[in-house]
């Protein structure tokens, strides 16, 4: 559980995005997904999560509504957008670019 | 955007809503989180303990989606509102004083800008107003570019054009000027004027003088001359004895397109064919002009009509250019054409940029005012701000940051500047109002007419926002900036004497230095006024060198008859030769100009036998200062006068003759002068019989007159004007046009009524198209003209008055302040003997400190403004120390008056309480 790393400035809002690339979800889903598929290095501050996520929905680029969860009680539900989606396509190649960038200057020295 | 914007108005107006599922959402985070800790083996207490952990702070983390759903600021702003409000009206006498301090600053300046607006913004009334635009140059286009303009220029939808003109008019009740507006046939079509009886011009009206004798009349003149008959469409009157038929009466609403300009009838361009058969714009359309109104085509813009207009211009210019070179090589090139959106009243872009630069000037006047208002606040809310301390440091310590608290404050000062705004915009209502009657009173009865539009427009409302919000920052920023700042642990013990004691000098000495500002812009202020009094009241206290009784003075217009030089001056002669006659007339005559009642005539004084430059004897000695003789080095004033113009005037002859009939065109050139001018040709010796050069205006050759008489001095252009150079010539060694309406002076026993009676039906015997209008007594003219100036000086007095009530106030409000923090020390002084009497003293001289500063500033600034007054002052030098010395004493009474309160409550102190105070 100490291996946690910190969240780099703007990531959260790609992991966001890409969580609900597979479907739509709700806040608690979208922490979880993070934790589990990072395999528990990427630690996401629950509280935090969610001015993301009303931020990325005034931008247009998740919507939510509200639904049932599991055991049938109202839960907020995220989805992606078409805005969103295609904000997701351009973030993920310029991590891309930066991570295979700093690889790179890794591997050179 | 919209969208955004929505959502934010969503976010107010569903504010508890959307708190409710934000609630929600992180119960529902928080909930799941603890059933996996419970399933994960926690007991229910430590799951739920754990999972709010892990989120982090519940309550901070829904202030940052309130954040992000951007309802924080119009939460604050409506939270700050509420805070404000309530502030305020906790303290009403503040809120008050604040408030009607800045309604008179705001009001002066508004009621100046409602006159702008009616003047230099407001649109036509007309339909779709936003379409109408006037083609200028520097002066008015000829009407040969109009005539091309319609034919070849782009993007009009109509383009009419208009002059001015009067000619003597006869239908029912006696003869008259009429104010005929020529206009092009599709006038009243381009302008959508329905005329409310009968029809506007038809095409050919406009172009064949034989179907041009039409007239559409103005409301005012159907009213007044036909009785509003209602069938009076066909009717014929006459215009300079040419037969018209009225096809149609205007609207009463309509009165033409250049507000300010009498309207009483239009007429078609053709119709000068008629009117003035040997000169007209039909067979000259070079030589005359006409103001150009057109009406845009849909979709056109300005900037391309402006570019079809320049185009055709040029094109005029070359044509023209040919033409006048062959007659005129002396003519001016001619000047760029500007298109404009049309406002009320016309005015050229040359007028237009000078009324900017007067308006510049006034509104830094009424500018300082506003200034003095400002101060005021500003002055109030320092001392609120140091009283509110302890309360803003509380805030601050709870967790306010110090912008949030500069954004309350700022809220306050904008409420404030926002509730002054409203009470300026109703108080320069009331006083545009006021000026405007006033105005009409003492101006002649024929511009009394006319009626400026000042009613509340979008305009005004933005001015005075504008206004509100620019001092309510201005006034509010200062003292919002010096109260937040965060030494909250000083604030927060008790107020010290010795830790505040730094803070409140500094404070003090930025508040003494409004005040002193506040007293010196009243000393700007009064000072003006002053001068103009002192103006009027040795005007009306010094003799005009002429008496005035029994005078009466009528307008003859008798080039408006349309004769000939020698005709027109058989029907003058005439008209005196029976006025004269009549019983009960002493004398008549006739004369360009009545002294003291405005107008004058200038040429440059030449003596015959001495090298022109020779200005410099022109200067006398008066109270041992020298003053020119002349307003302008080398000018000599004029006037020309028929026989027994002195007698008439009361104005005897010192040596030498009066005019009499032989002096005419055919004699010597003869002049009169008066004492002054005498002792100046004189020079020891004798005036009579030396001689003036008068110059030909057209070709300039020289042509002497000799001195035949001398006359007493009087006075000429303002009665209380030093001694001047004045001479007379005889009206018939001169050509009897171009000089506009002659003036009848009688001197006769009886009332006006009798007089005005009596001159009329001589006249209407003499030739019954000779119109003689208002017969007035002579001292009632003059004292119309000091009036105007009367006007000028109770308007600036007023302002002036306006800034010291300012002034005052503010330093009560120091002094007030400044008594208060003493208390302690005043008591400890009174407990060592200081007597009552001793400590009011100290008071008062501190407040007589600021003013006198003040005054100072002021006075000494006006000594360096004044000289741009100097044309207005008759008598009256513009450093004139009894002024100054007045204003300085008034403004120090005031200023006692402001500090005696303060004073006072200073020597009531008990040394017991005070010593016990902290």
């Amino acid at each position: 559980m100490d291996k946690k790393t910190d969240l780099l400035q703007g990531t959260l809002d790609l992991l966001v995005l890409k969580t609900l690339q597979t479907g739509p979800a709700h806040g608690w889903d979208i922490a979880q997904r993070i934790r589990q598929v990072s395999q528990e290095v990427l630690s996401v501050n629950q509280g935090s999560l969610y001015p993301a996520l009303h931020r990325l929905e005034g931008q247009g680029w998740i919507a939510a509504e509200w639904g049932a969860s599991d055991n049938n009680r109202r839960a907020k539900f995220y989805k992606l957008t078409a805005v969103g989606r295609r904000q997701l396509a351009a973030e993920t190649e310029s991590w891309e670019r930066f991570t295979r960038a700093v690889a790179l200057i890794l591997q050179s020295s | 955007m919209m969208k955004a914007l929505t959502r934010r108005l969503r976010a107010l107006l569903r504010r508890g809503e959307m708190e409710n599922e934000l609630d929600e959402e992180l119960r529902f985070h928080i909930e799941k989180e603890t059933e996996q800790n419970v399933r994960r083996g926690m007991t229910p207490a430590e799951a739920r303990r754990a999972a709010l952990v892990e989120f982090g702070g519940v309550e901070s983390i829904k202030e940052e989606c309130r954040d992000v759903r951007g309802v924080r600021l119009l939460d604050d702003l409506l939270q700050d509102l509420r805070y404000a409000l309530r502030v305020l009206t906790k303290s009403p006498a503040f809120t008050l004083v604040a408030v009607l301090s800045l309604a008179l600053g705001v009001g002066v300046n508004a009621s100046v800008f409602g006159f702008v607006n009616a003047v230099l913004l407001k649109p036509l009334p007309l339909p779709r107003h936003e379409e109408l635009v006037r083609i200028q140059d520097d002066n008015l286009p000829a009407y040969s570019d109009y005539l091309a303009f319609s034919e070849r220029a782009r993007g009009f939808r109509g383009l009419a054009a208009y002059d001015f003109d009067s000619y003597p008019l006869r239908a029912g009740g006696p003869p008259a000027r009429a104010a005929v507006t020529l206009v092009s046939a599709n006038y009243f079509d381009v302008l959508e004027v329905r005329p409310a009886l009968g029809r506007g011009f038809a095409a050919e009206e406009g172009t064949q003088p034989g179907a041009a004798s039409v007239a559409v009349i103005s409301h005012g003149l159907w009213r007044d001359r036909f009785g509003a008959d209602p069938s009076v469409v066909g009717k014929t009157f006459t215009l300079r004895r040419v037969p018209f038929t009225v096809i149609g009466v205007a609207p009463p609403e309509f009165t033409g397109v250049s507000l300010g300009q009498r309207q009483d009838l239009w007429v078609p361009f053709a119709a000068e064919g008629l009117l003035r058969p040997e000169e007209n714009r039909l067979k000259h359309p070079d030589s005359y002009q006409a103001h150009v109104i057109g009406r845009l085509a849909p979709g056109v813009t300005l900037a391309e009509v402006q570019a079809a207009v320049e185009v055709v211009a040029a094109q005029q210019d070359q044509v023209q250019k040919v033409r006048l070179f062959t007659d005129n090589p002396g003519e001016q090139p001619a000047t760029p054409r500007t298109v404009t959106r049309a406002t009320a009243v016309e005015m050229g872009p040359r007028d237009r940029q000078m009324s900017w630069f007067g308006v510049a000037g006034v509104l830094i006047v009424v500018g300082l005012v506003l200034l003095a208002a400002c101060a005021n606040v500003a002055n109030l809310l320092l001392g609120r701000a140091a009283a509110r301390r302890r309360e803003i440091a509380v805030r601050l310590a709870l967790g306010a940051s110090r912008g949030r608290i500069v954004r309350q404050l700022l809220t306050e000062s904008l409420l404030l500047s926002l509730a002054g705004a409203a009470g300026g915009l109703l108080l320069s209502r009331w006083a545009g109002d006021l000026l405007l009657s006033l105005m009409k009173q003492n101006s002649p009865a024929e511009a009394s007419s006319v009626t400026l539009d000042l009613s509340l427009d979008w305009r005004m409302l933005l001015y005075a926002t504008l206004l509100a919000v620019l001092t309510g920052v201005a006034f509010g920023l200062v003292p919002a900036l010096q109260a937040s700042r965060p030494d909250v642990v000083t604030d927060l013990k008790a107020e010290t004497a010795a830790a505040a004691g730094g803070a409140r000098r500094r404070r003090l000495t930025f508040r003494n230095a409004l005040v002193v500002t506040q007293v010196a812009i009243s000393a700007l202020l009064l000072v003006p006024a002053g001068l103009l009094l002192r103006s009027v009241r040795l005007a009306e206290t010094s003799g005009y060198g002429f008496p005035v009784a029994e005078r009466y003075v009528a307008a003859v217009d008798l080039e408006a008859l349309g004769y000939d030089d020698k005709r027109r001056r058989l029907v003058g002669e005439q008209l005196l030769d029976k006025v004269r006659e009549t019983p009960g007339v002493r004398s008549a005559t006739m004369a360009h100009i009545v002294p003291l009642v405005g107008g004058t005539m200038v040429v440059t004084l030449e003596v015959e036998g001495e090298a022109p430059g020779q200005q410099a004897e022109d200067v006398f000695e008066e109270n041992g200062s020298s003053f020119y003789a002349l307003d302008q080095p080398g000018s000599l004033y004029m006037n020309t006068v028929d026989t027994r113009y002195f007698e008439t005037m009361g104005l005897p002859l010192v040596a030498g003759r009066d005019f009499d009939e032989r002096d005419d065109a055919s004699a010597p050139d003869v002049v009169v002068v008066n004492e002054t001018l005498a002792r100046r040709l004189a020079k020891g010796g004798q005036a009579l019989g030396r001689r003036l050069v008068e110059r030909d205006p057209t070709n300039w050759k020289p042509k002497p007159l000799e001195v035949v008489g001398v006359v007493k001095d009087s006075k000429y252009i303002w009665p209380s004007e030093r001694p001047r150079y004045f001479a007379y010539r005889p009206r018939r060694q001169y050509t009897q046009s171009g000089f506009g309406p002659a003036h009848l002076i009688v001197h006769a026993a009886g009332d006006q009524a009798t007089v005005s009676k009596l001159v009329r039906s001589v006249a209407s015997t003499v030739d019954p198209d000779l119109s003689v209008e208002g017969v007035t007594r002579l001292d009632e003219l003059i004292e119309h003209r000091v009036g105007e100036t009367k006007l000028v000086i109770w308007v600036s007095a007023a302002v002036g008055a306006l800034a010291l009530l300012l002034a005052a106030v503010g330093l009560y409000g120091v002094m007030a302040y400044s008594v208060a923090g003493r208390t302690k020390e005043i008591g400890v002084r009174m407990a060592l003997g200081a007597g009552r009497g001793r400590v009011r003293r100290m008071i008062l001289a501190d407040g007589l400190v600021l003013a006198a500063a003040g005054t100072l500033v002021g006075l000494l600034v006006s000594a360096a403004c004044m000289r741009l007054m100097r044309s207005m002052l008759y008598g009256v030098s513009d450093t004139d120390p009894l002024t100054y010395a007045a204003v300085a004493l008034f403004l120090t009474g005031v200023a006692l008056l402001a500090c005696y309160v303060p004073a006072r409550r200073a020597t009531k102190v008990d040394p017991m309480v005070a010593l016990r105070y902290e």
